[in-house]
């Protein structure tokens, strides 16, 4: 997507003519000599690899053309304190879009005894892994307690938007970045989390805009956190161009129109696109029916495939196929055409790097969803596991670009709004189960008769794994879902699945799953008596035991709720013991309402015992003070999960 | 490891055939034969034609295949690849088409553009493994795709071989090769013998071998089930000899020339200076005294200091780098390592060997197969007194006198020198040698259990505790140690942990840590229940009959054994579980309960003695894993004493 956003009317913006081709400040770059490896300090020493140096150099400069061109440098310098970062740090890989993008590279490693040896250019090789290139490199004579540096310069496209993560995996001593650009082009940036803001210094007619850090921490992976999100990064931005006194450079407005652009490239094959819409007879339906219709039928007849043919829309409508792009021009044209109001809703994985309406980078445009105002109702046009009314969490609770097409005379273009995307409740995502429990005469099993029914985000795509996976594939397919709920030993019987469709009405039902289960793990002998453990019918529950000093905020991907009743029937004969446990009662509240909590509870009448439990997460959003509750509540579950009782001979 | 079975390899990846005929389909035949069935393969042929110019074969192969699309969602799937090394073959004339119904017949729509790229490889840091990938258009259930495309193979050593099985049932398959009178043709043909027809049609001057199969069934993929190589029949060709300017030129009519083969490219490795490695050498080996311990020292040393990394471009997938450059780049795969193993030793005055080895995912031996198909790895053969030991350094962390577990059972072509071999079986590992051995010390106090705990690990099961323990650093083995612990409920806080002997290959690895079981032990009036099996390996592990269609495969023998003393304190019990056990030939576990000096001692043991669990042993396995779970499930009754 990124791609066709930088098409060439925007080098336009930035052209300098009469110009002298400039010398990049990194073209000259080298190493100093080196003759051993560099002391650690001993906190240093306590991690797998310390980056001794990290500096990146993102220039740009003009040819002798006038034309904007952009050099990347960077050099690593890596002390290896053992094994596991030895086994990382000896293969490089340098992503490109050609093997030409590599001007410049140079790699050295210093083993202990100060050996150095050298590797160049040429020693690398070209790969493709999941659609993306990269020029690799093994690197020779690194050893632990040794040291990898290496620098290089990549030619790219010209990107006017960086990011740049200053925070990864390893311990990093020293890094900085520098944007170098010519006198009149101006970056703007922000610095996230924790990183401080970069400074902007003009020398002999180039601007540097530079940020460090020292000594900066690995971030950790924890549970319910946004770990990418939440690493030091700086986001910069070409804001101005003081040759051509423009100024507020790629705003919102701009990244609007420029959508408007590409999803209207193919707006002159209006007619392929009108004989496509005839075929799916809507005429008469309402504008939601439409809506589905039209999304079904792409979704069911159409793969997205980004192949590097050229595209258009009646090479779609053969073929087929077609990249993310076109399908979702394809959907914007059609409802134009359909005249249902919509507007185009372009964000970011929340979990990956949140929106921020304040920088207005276009790195935050990444995902392309539909909001149609007459429904209220929001689409992602190209996943297959959602349909009209919900699209992907990740995707939600944070704000993004709506743009509306805008006509005036003869001229339409796209008027671009900041607003909110919003996640759905619990009372939307929740998973429902009931469970009908006898023990068997023998008593080696429990005969549980379940039912589940899973709302909005709760299904956890099962509904739509089990739409597309193939007929014969389907049963083996419950029988895992079930055994991931029991375990391995359990015997599913009369199984069935319900409201899976994702082409019909169905999609907008909870999606439902019943079960007869036999599980004989849940009967424990104890003299004359029995256990059994109840609290297992619930499955397998997220545990959080042991201690570790919580680093990062709780976030989670959506509000949600969990409905538990068990019915057993304590066999004839004997009394049940140990019921007090199952009254849980862990409630958290915030200013307005309950936050989360985990509720259980009982009732005995005669043989028959009740039991009913709701566990809930109505917040997103928890600092760190608040991890010990939280930590309560979900240990509250696994807790549940171990509970035994006693059944015992009258 | 390096590579080899790569042509079957794409075959079993890749299923599909074509040409410009209209496809011949039952569609509603198919849907009732398989209900549900998403992909049927039509046909799946290849036809190899090898031409003797009278100096030179020439060997292409050509595939056909057509696959019928049912599965609703078969849009989604319209990318195809063909997969190559392009050292040893190349790909040309690729006919991809998609047939859409149209009424009675087919409307056909061809793939114009066919890509190339250098794929990535799991395991392989760089090779001369190369992609040709398409996409079908105008896909719909009930589409036919197919494809056809030539394959020129360069070097007469690398004949293709045909698997009989795919992911979908095939209606059709068949492979056939013509050979001219000039070269000697042969087959290794495993599996079913009914399975596969074999037809031979000789002319004048040329004779063609065709095996035929209708209705094949589908290769059902499992967890740890053999390779299917093991399960689906299959057709391998090689050269013996054939007529080269009236002299016959022997290719691999049998091991000994598959050996010869070998070590023709290994002409300069054979000569090689061995400056820097006599120097290492003698510097790993200084101050020790005794062969054994020399060879250890050595070893050790390859393994510690020489990191994995699979970068074979072209020949180099057969021919190891030498030794002072891998001594010197401090990386390599297996070849390299075995190499510099090798020259190691022999600098240290130690007989020492590369040997060739396939590991257990291939089906073959030498002596039925003289073919590069028989190994895909390299170690180290160390010859001490009459004993062979093999050592292979792509470990991280292996015991001396223990081959990797990949291995085991598996012949061993030790190159002795330029001209002679030998043909030597891995030893395959007792149970006895791999083991893990937990004995926990506990007391009660209300409903938690605090203990303290001494487990040990040996052999392949310390090997893969090693792994997981450093996946992350040094630094947090700890950590992964006890997030790894599964004692009782779970609900578990571990103190004072403490481990030894993590990277000392010589000793078992050992954890020695307390612990406290909280809620673990139910509680009725007067009276606790507590299940002293603190840990219950294979507890549910009950084989699916029904479903399961592979034998089962286990990485190694091991013993899973140990104890569990609780100390009474002022509890009484008035009766212990009955002791249980189950003694298999293969499998087996006891538990027994003792009473002694205030103390409940439950005495544990479970072994699996077998690398392989036939179809045919399922449901004695199964009898196994039910007592067994039903022994896990005793608890014991314990009452304050008055």
């Amino acid at each position: 997507m990124k791609r066709i956003l930088n098409l060439i009317w925007i080098l336009s913006i930035v052209t300098l003519k009469n110009t002298v081709a400039q010398n990049y400040v990194c073209r000259n770059y080298d190493w100093a000599e080196v003759k051993s490896v560099q002391e650690l300090t001993a906190e240093e020493k306590k991690e797998p690899s310390v980056v001794l140096k990290d500096l990146r150099f993102s220039e740009y400069i003009y040819d002798n053309n006038g034309d904007l061109e952009l050099y990347y440098t960077r050099h690593r310098l890596i002390h290896i304190v053992e094994q596991k970062s030895l086994d990382e740090s000896n293969k490089i890989y340098i992503g490109v879009s050609s093997p030409n993008d590599v001007v410049t590279f140079k790699a050295r490693t210093i083993s202990l005894a100060g050996k150095i040896q050298e590797m160049y250019k040429g020693d690398m090789k070209l790969v493709t892994e999941d659609g993306s290139q990269y020029m690799i490199l093994a690197v020779e004579g690194l050893e632990i307690g040794g040291e990898l540096e290496y620098f290089f310069t990549l030619k790219s496209d010209v990107n006017y938007f960086g990011t740049e993560y200053l925070q990864g995996g390893d311990f990093i001593r020293k890094e900085s970045l520098k944007v170098i650009s010519p006198e009149n082009l101006v970056f703007a940036s922000k610095s996230y989390n924790g990183l401080a803001a970069a400074k902007d210094t003009l020398i002999e007619h180039k601007r540097y805009l530079e940020v460090t850090a020292e000594n900066v921490m690995p971030l950790p992976d924890e549970k319910y956190s946004i770990d990418n999100a939440n690493r030091m990064r700086l986001e910069y931005k070409l804001s101005e161009n003081n040759a051509t006194n423009a100024h507020h450079l790629f705003s919102w407005q701009d990244a609007g129109r420029r959508y408007y652009d590409v999803t209207h490239r193919f707006e002159d094959e209006k007619k392929a696109i009108s004989k496509f819409l005839d075929k799916l007879k809507l005429k008469g339906k309402s504008q939601e029916e439409q809506v589905k219709a039209l999304e079904n039928y792409i979704k069911t007849e159409f793969n997205i495939q980004s192949t590097g043919e050229e595209e258009s829309m009646s090479k779609l409508f053969s073929k087929r196929y077609a990249s993310k792009t076109t399908i979702t021009s394809l959907y914007i044209l059609a409802l134009e055409q359909l005249e249902i109001p919509h507007e185009l809703v372009i964000t970011s994985d929340r979990f990956h790097i949140p929106f921020d309406e304040s920088f207005e980078t276009w790195n935050y445009l990444d995902d392309m969803l539909i909001y149609f105002p007459g429904l209220n109702k929001y689409m992602d046009p190209t996943s297959y596991f959602h349909r009209l009314g919900a699209i992907p969490f990740q995707n939600t609770a944070e704000k993004g670009l709506y743009i509306k097409k805008m006509t005036i005379g003869d001229a339409s273009n796209g008027i671009t709004t900041v607003r909110y995307i919003p996640v759905t409740g619990m009372d939307v995502n929740y998973d429902r189960m009931e469970a009908n429990i006898t023990i068997s005469p023998d008593w080696k099993t429990a005969n549980m008769k379940t039912n589940r029914e899973m709302g909005g985000y709760e299904d956890n795509n099962l509904r739509a794994a089990y739409f597309y996976a193939a007929e014969d594939k389907k049963e083996e397919l419950v029988k895992s879902i079930f055994s991931g709920w029991f375990g391995e030993e359990m015997k599913a019987t009369n199984t069935s699945v319900a409201n899976f469709n994702m082409s019909s009405d169905e999609v907008n039902k909870p999606f439902i799953m019943n079960g007869d289960i036999d599980v004989s793990s849940l009967i424990e002998k104890a003299g004359d008596n029995y256990l059994f453990s109840v609290g297992e019918v619930i499955g397998k529950q997220v545990e959080m035991y042991q201690d570790h000093q919580r680093v990062q905020p709780i976030e989670i991907g959506y509000p949600h709720k969990y409905f538990r009743k068990i019915i057993f029937q304590v066999p004839e004969g004997y009394t049940v013991k140990g019921l007090d446990k199952l009254n849980i009662n862990y409630v958290f509240k915030n200013d307005k309402e309950n936050d989360m909590g985990f509720v259980s509870s009982y009732t005995l009448e005669g043989q028959t015992l009740t039991i009913n439990g709701e566990e809930y997460y109505n917040d997103l959003y928890m600092p760190i003070s608040e991890f010990e509750n939280f930590k309560k509540v979900v240990n509250a579950a696994a807790d549940f999960n171990k509970i035994k009782l006693i059944l015992a001979k009258k | 490891m390096f590579r080899l079975n790569k042509i079957s390899l794409v075959l079993l990846l890749f299923v599909a055939l074509g040409s410009s005929a209209q496809p011949v389909v039952n569609v509603e035949g198919i849907k009732q034969k398989y209900p549900g069935i998403g992909y049927y393969t039509i046909k799946q042929n290849e036809h190899v034609e090898i031409k003797n110019s009278g100096s030179k074969l020439a060997i292409k192969s050509t595939t056909e295949s057509s696959v019928l699309l049912l599965n609703d969602h078969a849009v989604l799937n319209s990318e195809r690849s063909i997969y190559y090394y392009n050292t040893f073959s190349e790909i040309s004339d690729i006919d991809a088409r998609t047939w859409v119904p149209d009424g009675s017949r087919f409307k056909q729509v061809k793939v114009n553009e066919i890509f190339t790229r250098k794929p990535a490889k799991s395991g392989i840091f760089y090779d001369d493994f190369m992609e040709k990938y398409f996409y079908y258009p105008s896909l719909r259930p009930g589409s036919v795709i197919s494809l056809k495309y030539d394959e020129e193979i360069f070097d007469p050593h690398m004949l293709p071989s045909f698997y009989f099985g795919g992911n979908y049932p095939i209606e059709q398959a068949s492979f056939s090769v013509t050979f001219p009178s000039s070269v000697k043709l042969k087959y290794l043909y495993k599996g079913n013998p009914d399975a596969v027809k074999f037809e031979e049609k000789k002319g004048k001057n040329e004779t063609t071998y065709t095996w035929q199969s209708m209705d094949v069934p589908k290769f059902e993929s499992e967890d740890n089930a053999p390779d299917p190589s093991f399960v689906v029949p299959k057709v391998v060709l090689y050269i013996d000899e054939f007529e080269n300017n009236k002299v016959q030129e022997k290719v691999l009519p049998d091991v000994k020339h598959l050996y010869k083969w070998y070590s023709t490219l290994l002409t300069d490795v054979w000569k090689e200076d061995q400056g820097d490695t006599k120097k290492l050498a003698d510097s790993l080996t200084a101050g020790i005294s005794g062969d054994d311990a020399k060879a250890k020292a050595l070893f050790y040393w390859v393994q510690d200091h020489i990191k994995y990394i699979a970068f074979e471009d072209g020949l180099g997938g057969f021919i190891p780098r030498p030794a002072s450059e891998v001594q010197r780049k401090r990386y390599g795969d297996c070849k390299d390592k075995a190499t510099l193993l090798c020259e190691l030793l022999r600098a240290a005055g130690l007989r020492g060997y590369r040997a060739w080895i396939g590991t257990r995912d291939i089906d073959y031996t030498y002596a039925e197969l003289p073919s590069p198909q028989v190994d895909n790895h390299m170690i180290t053969a160390y010859n001490s007194g009459n004993k062979w030991y093999f050592f292979d350094a792509t470990a991280d962390q292996i015991y001396f006198d223990t081959p990797t577990s990949m291995i085991q059972g598996k012949e061993a072509l030790i190159g002795i020198n330029a001209d002679s071999f030998l043909v030597v079986k891995v030893p395959e590992m007792s149970m006895e040698r791999n083991k893990i051995l937990s004995d926990y010390k506990i007391s009660i106090s209300n409903d938690t259990v605090a203990g303290k705990a001494n487990e040990q690990y040996t052999g392949y099961v310390k090997e893969n505790v090693y792994a997981r323990l450093t996946a992350d650093g040094l630094s947090k083995v700890k950590e992964n140690a006890i997030k790894g612990l599964y004692i009782g409920n779970n609900k578990h806080h571990v103190d004072t942990f403490s481990y030894s002997g993590l990277t000392n290959r010589d000793s078992a690895l050992s954890f020695n840590y307390k612990f406290s079981l909280m809620n673990y032990v139910t509680i009725a009036d007067d009276e606790m229940y507590l299940n002293m099996n603190l840990k219950k390996p294979y507890g549910d592990d009950i084989i699916d009959i029904k479903k399961r269609k592979n034998d089962r495969i286990f990485e190694f023998r091991y013993v899973d054994e140990g104890t569990t003393e609780l100390a009474m304190g002022k509890y009484v019990t008035d009766k212990l579980p009955p002791d249980r056990k189950y003694e298999g030939k293969d499998f087996g576990f006891s538990i027994h309960y003792e009473k002694a000096d205030g103390k409940i001692i439950l005495h544990r043991k479970l072994y699996v003695d077998t690398l392989l669990l036939k179809i045919n042993q399922f449901k004695e396995w199964n009898d196994f894993i039910e007592q067994l779970s039903s022994a896990y499930k005793e608890t014991i009754v314990l009452k304050i004493s008055k």
